[in-house]
């Protein structure tokens, strides 16, 4: 494999959904985990959409929710002056939305098993919830919020269904490992798909490996 | 779980309370509340000094500690401290955990694992620069005689060591009312004996009226100046403390062989 | 039972981990950032003078890669302008152009995406052209095994016959055309396995996932293997058809890629790999 820009693309594509992801997630995994709001179960089912639905299928109605023709296309083009779709930024938004039900679904469970009365010890001596949130709750739960995203970093990196849609196959520009990997082997190019492949299967190794780790540890 | 019966301080002037004088209650308690499936009835006053709450495991002591601590709200009734109403169900005011002058003491200490206890105390004092809170939070420990521990590693704290912190946060906040759910039931004799010496010396120090949750009757015999009896779901009597030892059983509604 | 006192304790495991952790992630950061970012399927041509524009993008159907890579080489030694490809199924690169994607040219394997495209205000009319008539043939990776006609797909030793979705791909369509012309779709319904497009069509059968498929004419002409052409009154004719959809400079230069491939120089390494027009002799096998 002589030319390697999928993979960098594919890093900084994975590393910018993983930041966005991350930040989104960890906050609704909170909302979901200590909120109780109407809605919350719906709240709840939409975020495993992404999880459900075949990642074709949620490119395409991405691509018809940012396109050209939708409102939020046009915008966005009157705003910046090029399309949203088919630039690294819908990869992103695509790799993000796809790892974002792996933040939340994990996080939510980390937060959960915080020890409530942890929690009950810091309001008792007079700090209001914020403060318990980031004294108690974000602390306690920290290696499941690291693993949440850790799990969505491998699978932003290993998106294909859903940012082959919205973001198109254009190498140099959109055309991220996995993608390249499946367009070599339509090219019948496959040392080229081996590589990718394997480069691929290493990264989401190494980074599975980390999260077993991470939540494994006695506490 | 019988039914609850409805709220009402008359039921507690009703019981042989003697010493349920409205002056010197501290703190009055009426209300029904619930965690989960379970609910209990609770009506009692206390005031200055040590009043345990004593009953069977699930009895409800340790939701009504909460519900007057303000971590649940209560279903019906109403709960003052020291003259000022903290919750009333029926009006809608519930003053937040935060607001209510108390300290809380838990069986397994609650402290934060990656905080060192003086930070553990510091964290509850309520006004003054870091500094200041640090410095207050050591005096806090000097009283509990925990100053050794100040900069140990919280996690690796023995069981009467973490109780001994807890307590120093617990009475940080120059709270009002100290509540101790179970406080020294995972722990060994002598390390209670200690520990009881120790509350009683705090409540004295700082004219506090504390709550003790607790099955153990040495608790009763040995702290507490008042009982406030449990049966499953509500509170049925309160009595003063000492009573002659043979009358303790009735009083509290145990056999001999449950002791 | 009190244990023995501790002073101030060491920092905890759970901080160096997540310290290891922040590095490895800063390291990958550094490494995204730093990697370069040429496109990945365009040499670097010495720019010829008066080329004013550096690239164009062209969305093609997936069964031009082996022709088109050729042609896009040698129009960059002409003129300087790099080609980028982006191959896909013509349905689903129809759907992408409708809704904005930023490609220059568009060849699809069916003319009537290209008029959808066109009807949606992405692609020029003036620049519509056929650059090729689809033809359909019987191919498998064990050359023994092709049979001489469609009807010989009954053969029980066919368990499972490869074609390209007729949903979305033009070739699968056709090819279900063919099956039901020769009366026999129902007898190999249920044997029928689909794939993506008809790149992937052919990989299915050449890695002999399926027993024989219907695949493009230009693909296994590609391959050198045997074949068996599928005679075109089967099916609907396959208009393969492209259109120009961007505008300005772009566009001029996505025109001129146009005019290349149906040029008599672009025609002739359209021949040699199975694209003909009709009157133009056909490849044999």
């Amino acid at each position: 494999m002589d030319d390697w820009s999928p993979l960098w693309l594919s890093l900084r594509v994975a590393t910018l959904a993983t930041a966005l992801s991350g930040v989104v997630g960890v906050g609704l995994a909170y909302l979901l985990a200590k909120g109780r709001f109407p809605g919350r179960g719906v709240l709840e089912a939409i975020l495993t959409i992404p999880i459900v639905l075949p990642p074709t299928v949620l490119g395409y109605y991405l691509l018809v929710t940012l396109g050209a023709n939708s409102p939020i296309g046009r915008a966005w083009e009157d705003l910046v002056g090029a399309p949203l779709v088919f630039t690294p930024t819908a990869a992103v938004l695509a790799a993000s939305i796809s790892a974002l039900p792996f933040v939340v679904r994990t996080g939510r469970a980390a937060f959960e098993d915080v020890d409530a009365r942890l929690e009950a010890a810091i309001r008792v001596a007079g700090h209001p919830e914020w403060r318990v949130a980031l004294l108690v709750t974000l602390p306690m739960a920290r290696r499941g919020l690291l693993a949440g995203v850790a799990l969505g970093f491998a699978r932003a990196l290993g998106d294909f269904g859903a940012t082959v849609m919205v973001a198109g196959n254009i190498p140099g520009r959109t055309q991220t490992l996995p993608i390249a990997v499946y367009d070599a082997v339509q090219a019948g190019a496959d040392d080229v798909a081996r590589t990718g492949a394997l480069v691929l299967a290493a990264i989401a190794v190494v980074v599975l490996l980390g999260v077993t780790h991470l939540s494994d540890r006695r506490r | 779980m019988s039914a609850a019966p409805g709220p009402g301080l008359g039921r507690a002037a009703a019981n042989a309370d003697p010493a349920a004088n409205a002056d010197a209650a501290t703190l009055a308690v009426d209300v029904v509340s619930s965690a989960g499936a379970f609910t209990v009835a609770a009506s009692f006053t206390a005031k200055e000094g040590i009043t345990a709450l004593f009953g069977p495991s699930g009895a409800g002591k340790s939701v009504t500690l909460a519900t007057i601590a303000g971590l649940i709200r209560p279903q019906r009734g109403t709960i003052e401290l020291r003259g000022r109403l903290v919750a009333d169900a029926g009006r809608g005011v519930h003053v937040p955990t935060q607001e209510r002058k108390i300290g809380m003491v838990f069986q397994h200490a609650a402290l934060l694992p990656h905080r060192s206890p003086l930070d553990n105390v510091a964290l509850a004092v309520r006004a003054g620069g870091r500094r200041q809170r640090r410095a207050e939070a050591r005096e806090y420990l000097a009283q509990v005689h925990a100053s050794s521990l100040a900069d140990a590693s919280t996690a690796n704290l023995s069981g009467g060591e973490q109780q001994r912190v807890a307590l120093a946060r617990a009475i940080a906040g120059r709270p009002e009312v100290l509540l101790l759910d179970e406080p020294f039931s995972a722990l060994d004799q002598p390390t209670r004996r200690a520990l009881r010496d120790l509350v009683r010396t705090l409540v004295d120090a700082h004219r506090l009226t504390a709550l003790v949750v607790t099955h153990d009757l040495d608790d009763i015999t040995h702290l507490a100046d008042r009982v406030v009896r449990f049966e499953p779901g509500r509170t049925v009597d309160a009595h003063d403390l000492p009573v002659p030892a043979r009358e303790l059983p009735a009083l509290l509604g145990v056999t001999s062989d449950a002791t | 039972m009190t244990r023995p006192e501790r002073t101030s304790g060491p920092r905890p495991r759970g901080r160096r981990r997540a310290g290891a952790l922040a590095t490895v992630v800063a390291l990958v950061v550094l490494a995204a950032c730093g990697g370069a970012s040429t496109p990945a399927a365009t040499s670097a041509a010495t720019p010829q003078p008066n080329a004013t524009v550096e690239r164009i993008t062209v969305a093609a159907a997936s069964d031009l890669r082996p022709a088109f890579e050729e042609l896009g080489a040698h129009f960059e030694a002409e003129t300087g302008t790099a080609v980028t490809f982006s191959f896909g199924s013509s349905g689903q690169l129809r759907e992408q152009i409708v809704n904005g994607a930023p490609f220059d040219l568009f060849a699809s394997a069916n003319v009537a995406f290209v008029d959808d495209v066109i009807e949606a205000g992405r692609g020029d009319e003036e620049t519509k052209a056929d650059y090729a008539l689809g033809r359909i043939v019987l191919w498998a990776s064990d050359p023994e095994r092709v049979p001489a006609s469609v009807d010989g797909l009954v053969d029980e030793q066919y368990r499972r016959i490869a074609i390209a979705n007729p949903e979305h791909a033009p070739y699968g369509l056709a090819a279900k055309q063919a099956l039901e012309s020769a009366g026999i779709y129902g007898a190999v319904a249920d044997r029928l396995v689909y794939g993506e497009n008809i790149s992937d069509t052919f990989r299915i059968a050449e890695s002999g996932n399926a027993d024989v498929a219907i695949v493009a004419l230009s693909l296994a002409v590609a391959d050198g293997r045997r074949y068996a052409t599928i005679p075109d009154g089967l099916h609907e004719p396959l208009h393969q058809a492209l259109v120009v959809t961007s505008s300005g400079d772009q566009g001029a230069a996505a025109a001129a890629f146009a005019a290349f491939v149906t040029s008599p120089a672009g025609r002739r390494v359209m021949v040699r790999y199975g694209f003909t027009l009709p009157g133009e002799p056909e490849p044999q096998s």
